[in-house]
């Protein structure tokens, strides 16, 4: 009995490390640019895939190859940004205009890149078997990839968290996303800066591909339920901030891990549940700023 | 309340509609079978875009739980076919359709519009893993067969929807509805100002344009004749309407129509040979669209129809000019 | 005719507004002044029901609204203008006070003509009329400050908020946007209007209102207002 207690703790910590991690990434892109990336899922699946592709043809251990993914979405989300969302925040009227073009635009990016992975991967599982060795932890057995992907996600939502609260550059990323009128007069370059949240967050969604690709098989087509994840668990930790999506990715990592324990095919409707939950009690989220309705 | 200051070009439109209607009608003895085929796959995508943009066109909030809505309308004619006449099947769907958009809409509607939008997101994937996990505990299979309805019986039903659509959306655009979901969508803290009740109106529209959608799932079931959990609540069918009426240009009520003729045709070359293909297409296309060209094809003719205004005007200037000499 | 009784609301841990207390007589033109950051804009958005009250009660006409919603505050014929004028600019001048005239009154017909007349009536006598087919966004400041008037007129109000609706005007457009409010006085409306245009509150105001740190801090006709010192430390030691 409480071996299947701490059981679900730690699968719920192994779990909670992801979805904190892909619920990061989507927290600054929308805290910050005010872009809604549904098209999140994707990246992450596409660094899952090309993961494993590193490994499978190049033979690369996937945390050097975090080295090499990482830097990369970084570039292709700081581009995106600086053309796409860019040339709609200047053609757009008011904000709300702005959320839903750069919606929609993100919404047809969920397209591309998923039929660009499917043309080049297949639609068919994909996986591999990295330091599957068992590893015991207070009773129980868990894979040793499963163990380092939990600290590596761990060890970067701190670093993440200590580098927005405290460095320069974190700091001018929060002004932007709070102020941005301020920001600007005090010397903040907006543009950059936006690009640069992006780009993070494309990152992110990178490094959490790595992540799953350790741990789980991979299916191309599987990015929109990644996404929902990082919706309700931004949602729930509330829109923009970045300590909520933290602390809500390791809430819901432990109740999916409660919940996979009753009924596996359950989980998403627990997530929708708390997504309603939180709709109906406190839509600003657990560490969200109040909002007007309508 | 109908307002009659249509302008010139919308009683046009009051004059193309029903002969376009009656086209259709006459259509299946003048054209074949394979062609009502594909009519049939076009209404079908015609009504989902129109039904889209009724709501998400004025008001700016994107709705993509048209595949949910879809999916529930063809569970409704999967677990009633047989017990009742089809035409009571189809309503029923659409009403089935009304009650959940009229829950996501009391959900949602009342907070900011990215709630609205991430929820509608995910519901597809939702309800197919519920009525997935139902089917595998309760159901024994996962797939249901559904008793087939001829190809003349369901092109009747799509067009008499389509032309439902057609008129509901004309009717709520051109009433002091449409009025009010426009100025919602431009500032909706003025027009709750001005004594809208913002929230009602955009729950109502949107459950009411979801009729539309719920309908058109059960005819098609009965044309597809197995569904599954993953046929009935397919992501695709939230995507393409969007795609549709985007492109088409959402100001005009030609715009969605134009886009869904133009896009099913090249759907229809494409998916075939190259299925991933033409979704990548079409996600480029969206992204093209939304970011470059917002108004889409409407927005272009009207630019070529002003141009050719202008050359027609000139040519008579010019005409005149010589005959006075 | 507006009771606004210890009213107060705060963001976060700043409090916009603090026990705020004040009322507005029938057909009265009070002025509501005070510096930036005061909460006058957010003691507006609190009595049309754009914001919730978070403590203390509103009345207007002898009835609580205090909680309800803007469209239900505008029902009972309470109507508003905004700091940044919120035009449906997609709209013409004719459409916006059209959609306000259909809405604003709840039991009335909308047979064609008969709505359009009105309109064309209300713009005439705001000397909108001909720019009533323009759109928004070709108007001028003035025009597109008295158009929001114009609408919030159209919903058949009998009392007025209007938000800083002189700044930025010429001096000109100023006198005729004077001229206007004593117009409306004439006809029996109540106006309460944020200003931070000295000459207009105090050429137009029966009464000013003078709002710090989210309350009151002194009431009174325009000359004692000018000579008070209270007012003066608040405006000039700031």
């Amino acid at each position: 009995m409480i071996e299947s207690a701490v059981d679900i703790i730690i699968s719920g910590l192994i779990l909670g490390g992801v979805y904190a991690l892909i619920a990061v990434g989507l927290s600054l892109q929308y805290g910050v640019g005010r872009v809604l990336n549904v098209s999140h899922g994707e990246f992450i699946i596409l660094g899952a895939l090309a993961t494993y592709s590193l490994f499978t043809a190049l033979k690369l251990n996937p945390f050097v190859a975090i080295a090499v993914i990482a830097p990369a979405f970084f570039v292709v989300g700081y581009a995106l940004d600086r053309s796409l969302f860019n040339h709609l925040r200047r053609t757009s009227v008011n904000d709300d205009a702005f959320e839903g073009r750069s919606l929609l635009a993100s919404f047809g990016l969920l397209f591309v890149i998923q039929n660009l992975m499917l043309i080049w991967w297949g639609a068919n599982l994909r996986g591999y078997s990295y330091l599957n060795t068992p590893v015991s932890i207070l009773g129980n057995r868990y894979g040793l990839n499963r163990v380092i992907a939990l600290v590596v996600a761990v060890t970067v939502s701190l670093v993440f968290y200590v580098f927005i609260k405290r460095t320069r550059l974190g700091k001018a990323i929060r002004a932007a996303a709070e102020a941005p009128q301020m920001a600007e007069v005090l010397g903040v370059n907006r543009r950059m800066v936006l690009g640069i949240c992006f780009g993070l967050g494309a990152a992110l969604a990178g490094l959490a591909g790595v992540l799953y690709s350790i741990m789980f098989e991979i299916q191309a087509s599987r990015g929109i339920e990644l996404t929902i994840v990082a919706i309700v668990v931004v949602v729930f930790g509330g829109l923009g901030s970045i300590s909520g999506s933290l602390i809500g990715g390791f809430v819901l990592g432990l109740v999916t891990s409660l919940v996979n324990f009753i009924d596996p095919s359950l989980s998403l409707a627990a997530f929708y549940l708390i997504f309603i939950l939180v709709l109906l009690l406190r839509p600003s989220g657990i560490l969200g700023r109040a909002i007007h309705a309508d | 309340m109908l307002i009659s200051t249509l302008l010139s070009e919308q009683k046009a439109a009051l004059v193309v509609m029903p002969l376009g209607i009656i086209l259709l009608a006459i259509a299946p003895a003048l054209i074949s079978d394979s062609a009502q085929i594909t009519l049939i796959t076009v209404l079908m995508y015609a009504i989902l875009t129109l039904s889209w943009t009724m709501f998400s066109g004025p008001t700016g909030y994107v709705s993509l739980a048209t595949a949910a809505l879809f999916g529930v309308g063809i569970y409704v004619a999967a677990l009633l076919r047989g017990t009742m006449p089809i035409e009571v099947i189809v309503l029923i769907g659409g009403l089935t359709g009304f009650v959940f958009a009229l829950a996501i809409g009391i959900l949602t509607l009342r907070l900011r519009g990215v709630y609205f939008i991430l929820f509608t997101f995910g519901i597809t994937a939702l309800i197919r893993n519920v009525v997935q996990w139902w089917e595998t505990h309760f159901g024994g299979t996962v797939g249901r067969h559904v008793l087939g309805a001829s190809n003349e019986a369901v092109y009747l039903l799509v067009t008499i929807l389509f032309a439902a659509t057609l008129v509901v959306t004309f009717l709520v655009k051109h009433s002091r509805v449409g009025m009010a979901l426009q100025a919602i969508g431009e500032n909706q803290d003025a027009a709750a100002h001005i004594g809208i009740h913002v929230t009602r109106i955009k729950v109502l529209t949107f459950a009411a344009s979801a009729v539309f959608v719920g309908a058109t799932g059960a005819v098609m079931a009965t044309r597809w004749r197995y569904i599954d959990p993953s046929i009935a609540f397919n992501p695709l069918l939230s995507f393409l309407p969007v795609v549709m009426a985007i492109f088409g240009g959402t100001s005009k009520l030609y715009g969605p129509i134009l886009g869904t003729v133009v896009l099913v045709v090249l759907q229809d070359f494409l998916i075939t040979e190259h299925p991933y293909l033409y979704l990548l297409l079409f996600g480029l296309t969206l992204v093209v669209i939304v970011v470059w060209l917002p108004g889409g094809l409407v927005v272009l003719a009207q630019k070529w129809f002003l141009k050719a205004r202008i050359q027609w005007a000139k040519l008579q200037m010019q005409v005149r000019r010589v005959r006075r000499r | 005719m507006l009771e606004v009784r210890g009213v107060s609301h705060s963001f976060g841990g700043l409090k916009a507004v603090d026990r705020a207390e004040f009322t507005v007589g029938r057909g009265e033109v009070v002025g509501l002044i005070g510096p930036n950051g005061a909460g006058k804009t957010t003691v507006f958005n609190l009595i049309s029901g754009a914001i919730k009250v978070q403590e203390g009660t509103i009345r207007f006409k002898d009835e609580d609204i205090t909680g309800l919603r803007p469209d239900q505050v505008c029902l009972r014929g309470l109507a508003r203008t905004f700091q940044s004028t919120k035009l449906f600019a997609g709209m013409t001048a004719f459409e916006n006070v059209r959609l306000a005239l259909m809405y604003g009154n709840p039991e009335r017909s909308f047979r064609h003509k008969e709505v359009e007349r009105e309109v064309n009536q209300l713009m005439a006598s705001m000397g909108l009329l001909a720019d009533r087919n323009k759109p928004v966004r070709d108007l001028s400041l003035a025009s597109r400050r008295r158009l929001e008037i114009t609408r919030a007129l159209a919903t058949n109000a009998e009392m007025l908020l209007l938000d800083e609706s002189m700044a930025g005007l010429t001096p000109l457009e100023l006198t005729q946007s004077m001229q206007l409010i004593g117009r409306l006085r004439e006809k029996g409306m109540t106006i309460l209007m944020i200003e931070h245009v000295m000459q207009a509150i105090m050429g137009v105001c029966d009464r000013i209102i003078v709002f710090h740190f989210g309350r009151s801090i002194a009431e009174g006709t325009p000359e004692e207002i000018a000579a008070d010192p209270t007012v003066r430390t608040v405006y000039l030691g700031e």
